[in-house]
C-alpha cells in the first residue's frame, strides 16, 4: 500500500541577507576596501550557507538548466512546438511537450535514453521536472534544495515497487511505469504560473 | 491495524512453511498431482507480513546448477511488470554460485523500480516452476549481509532500497512480463548509452560495467526448454467485496499445450517498452501496460476523473462514496481494440474487511493506466515474449 503523504521537515533554503550591514567591521581599513572585505563576506556567506544554488533546478532560476544538462551528459533543447500526449510514438523517452504557452519546457535527453523536461515560468523559475527512462535521473540533481525533502518522505512510506505519490509541505513528487520504462514529475504548487494546471506536466 | 490478526496468521504459515523449505532432494514442482507440468498454483493473499492487498505469490525452487541441492521459496511475487527473479538474501539458505566477470568480480545489480531499488549480486540457478526447469538462469540475491552497499549511482534517485520482506511485501520477485532481459542492449553496450544497471565489485568498489544479454537477470520461462514462449494467468471472477484469498493457476506456454490456447482471447501488441493504449473518456494513454505486480487499477488522478482520493495511508488509492462502473478502451500497437469494464470501490471500506482480493481497488497514476490485479480476477490474460513464436505472431504482447 501507498504510504501517508508525511510532513516532512522544511527544505534547507537559505536566502542570503542581502542587507547585512557592515558595522560590525573594524573601521581602520579605507572605505573601498572595507566594501570590498564585504562584499567577499558576503560571498563567501552565500556559498557556503547555500552549496546546493549553484546547481539546483526545481525553484531555481532558468539558468541552472545547464547545470542539469551538464550533470546529466545530455543534449538541450527548447521544446516549442506542442506535441501530442499520445498517438505515433515519438522517441521513446520522450515525455509529451506542453501547449500551454504561460511556461517553457526545455529537454535534456541522454544518450542512455532519459528525458528530462525543465518547466520554466514567465519570471524565469523552473517551477516543474518531469523525466522518462530505463532508470530514475540523479533527482538530488534536479530537485536540488528540495531533494532531502523529497527522500526524507520517501523513504518514510514502505517501498513500494509499483509507483510513487508524495505530497511534502512544498513539494509533490509522483513516479509511475513499470521496469524499462520509468517515468515521473516533481513541482512545486506555489510556484505554478497561475492558469496552469499540474496535469499538464508529463 | 486492521489485520494484525492475519499478522499472526501469517507469521505463523510463514516459519510452518520456513521449517519445510529446505530441501536438499531435487524438488520438482510443488503442483498438485493432478495439474500438467506446465502449471504452477498461484495464490492471491496479504502477502508475508499479512498487509498487502492483492499480492500475487507463488513458490519457486532454485537449485545449485545442474545439482539437486535445491531449496523452495515461498511468498515470491509474481509480476508481469518486470523481468528476472530476485530472491531476498535473508530468504535464501542455499549457496548459489555469484556471476562474476573476466577478472574474477562479482556482478551486482541496481534494478530500478518504479518506487524502490533492489540492489545486491547476480549468482546463477537452475529455476523450477511446475514441472519447467530453467537451467543456469542469472538472477538478483537481494541485500546479502556480506555485500558492498549500493553506489551513489544507484540511491541518486532518492528512493528506498526494498531490501525486506517488510519493504519488498515478499520473500522475492518473479518477473514474468513480455521482455527476456531486465535491461537489454542498452546495458550490453559500454560507453555513455549504458543507463548503469550492472556493477563490477572489486574489494575497492562497485563500478559500472557492460552486461551481455545472456549473464543479464532475466524472465525464466524464456529459457524453458519447452512452453518458453510466454504463460497464461487465470484467476476466478470476485465479488464486489473480494474475498480473502483467491487461487489460480500460472500456465507456461501460448498454444504449446492443450491448456495454454489462445482460443478467443484478443492479441493486444505493445511497443517496444511494453505498454499500449488505453483510451478513457476521449483521451488517449499511450504509456498503458497490464501489470501483475500492482495492488489495484492505478489510472489517471482525481482532477481528471472526479474520482475522490483516500486520506491518510490510504491516499495511493481511491475512495468514491459509490462503486463506480467505468469502462476504458485498450488499442494495441496492431490496431486491435476492445473494451474493458472495470469498477472502483472505496479502498478504505475494502480494506476495513478481512479479505486480500479485490476486483474493484484502484487509484491514481497521472499520464496513464496501469492495470494491475483487478484486471486479472475472471479475465485469462497471456503475456507472450518478445521475439519468440506464438500462433498469433511473435511476442511481445498480451491477449485476454
Amino acid at each position: 500500500m501507498t504510504g501517508p503523504p508525511d510532513m516532512s521537515a522544511s527544505p534547507a533554503r537559505i536566502v542570503a541577507d542581502s542587507g547585512a550591514s557592515p558595522k560590525g567591521l573594524r573601521t581602520t581599513d579605507p572605505p573601498l576596501l572595507q566594501i570590498v572585505k564585504v562584499l567577499l563576506i558576503l560571498g563567501a556567506l552565500i556559498i557556503f550557507l547555500a552549496p546546493t544554488s549553484a546547481i539546483a533546478t526545481l525553484g531555481e532560476p532558468v539558468q541552472s538548466i545547464a547545470a542539469d544538462q551538464q550533470a546529466l551528459g545530455g543534449q538541450l533543447r527548447m521544446l516549442n512546438q506542442p506535441q501530442p500526449s499520445t498517438g505515433e510514438q515519438a522517441l521513446h523517452a520522450q515525455p509529451s511537450a506542453p501547449s500551454n504557452p504561460a511556461y517553457t519546457v526545455e529537454q535534456i535527453s541522454t544518450p542512455a535514453g532519459m528525458a528530462v523536461n525543465e518547466y520554466v515560468s514567465p519570471n524565469g523559475t523552473v517551477f516543474a521536472v518531469s523525466w522518462r527512462g530505463p532508470r530514475l535521473p540523479d533527482l538530488s540533481q534536479l530537485l536540488g534544495s528540495y531533494f532531502a525533502e523529497y527522500q526524507t518522505a520517501a523513504g518514510g512510506q514502505p517501498a513500494q515497487r509499483q509507483r510513487l505519490l508524495l505530497q511534502t509541505e512544498h513539494l509533490v513528487v509522483e513516479t509511475s511505469g513499470h521496469m524499462r520504462d520509468l517515468r515521473g514529475r516533481a513541482y512545486i504548487p506555489a510556484l505554478l504560473p497561475p492558469d496552469v494546471n499540474a496535469d499538464e506536466i508529463q | 491495524m486492521r489485520w494484525w490478526w492475519l499478522v499472526g496468521l501469517f507469521s505463523l504459515a510463514g516459519f510452518l512453511g520456513a521449517c519445510g523449505n529446505n530441501s536438499s532432494s531435487p524438488s520438482t514442482p510443488s503442483a498438485s498431482p493432478t495439474a500438467a507440468a506446465n502449471v504452477e498454483p498461484i495464490s492471491v493473499n496479504l502477502g508475508p507480513e499479512g498487509n498487502y492487498p492483492n499480492g500475487l505469490y507463488t513458490s519457486v525452487t532454485v537449485c545449485i546448477p545442474g545439482t539437486s541441492n535445491c531449496q523452495t521459496i515461498k511468498d515470491i511475487l509474481v509480476d508481469t511488470g518486470s523481468y528476472g527473479l530476485r530472491i531476498l538474501a535473508s530468504a535464501l539458505t542455499l549457496s548459489l554460485p555469484a556471476q562474476t566477470d573476466a577478472s574474477g568480480n562479482t556482478i551486482g545489480e541496481c534494478a530500478p523500480f518504479v518506487a524502490a531499488f533492489t540492489w545486491g549480486p547476480l549468482a546463477t540457478a537452475d529455476v523450477h516452476i511446475s514441472g519447467e526447469t530453467a537451467s543456469s538462469v542469472p538472477l538478483q540475491v537481494i541485500a546479502p549481509a556480506n555485500f558492498p552497499a549500493p553506489p551513489a549511482d544507484c540511491t541518486q534517485s532518492g528512493l528506498p532500497a526494498a531490501d525486506t520482506v517488510s519493504s519488498l511485501g515478499a520473500d522475492g520477485i518473479l518477473g514474468i512480463g513480455p521482455f527476456i532481459q531486465d535491461c537489454g542492449t542498452a546495458c550490453a553496450t559500454s560507453g555513455a548509452s549504458n543507463p548503469g544497471s550492472y556493477y563490477s565489485c572489486p574489494s575497492s568498489g562497485c563500478v559500472i560495467t557492460t552486461e551481455s544479454l545472456q549473464n543479464q537477470v532475466q524472465n525464466p520461462v524464456a529459457s524453458f526448454p519447452a512452453d518458453n514462449n510466454g504463460l497464461l494467468i487465470k484467476l476466478p471472477a470476485l465479488g464486489a467485496q473480494g474475498t480473502p484469498t483467491a487461487s489460480g493457476s500460472l500456465i507456461f506456454g501460448i498454444g504449446t499445450q492443450a491448456n495454454n490456447g489462445l482460443g478467443s482471447a484478443q492479441v493486444y501488441t505493445t511497443d517496444d517498452l511494453g505498454n499500449f493504449t488505453t483510451v478513457y473518456n476521449g483521451s488517449s494513454y499511450s504509456s498503458s501496460f497490464i501489470d501483475s505486480g500492482s495492488t489495484g487499477i492505478f489510472f489517471l488522478n482525481s482532477s481528471v476523473t472526479g474520482i475522490a482520493q483516500c486520506t491518510g495511508g490510504n491516499a495511493g488509492y481511491y475512495c468514491p462514496s459509490q462503486t463506480l462502473n467505468l469502462t476504458a478502451q485498450n488499442v494495441g500497437q496492431n490496431g486491435t481494440s476492445g473494451t474493458v469494464a472495470f469498477s472502483i470501490a472505496n479502498a478504505e471500506k475494502l480494506f476495513s474487511t478481512a479479505n486480500a482480493a479485490f476486483n474493484d481497488l484502484g487509484g491514481p497514476n497521472p499520464g496513464a493506466f496501469d492495470w494491475g490485479m483487478p484486471f486479472f480476477f475472471g479475465r485469462d490474460v497471456f503475456v507472450a515474449i518478445a521475439g519468440h513464436p506464438t500462433p498469433a505472431g511473435a511476442g511481445p504482447y498480451w491477449a485476454y
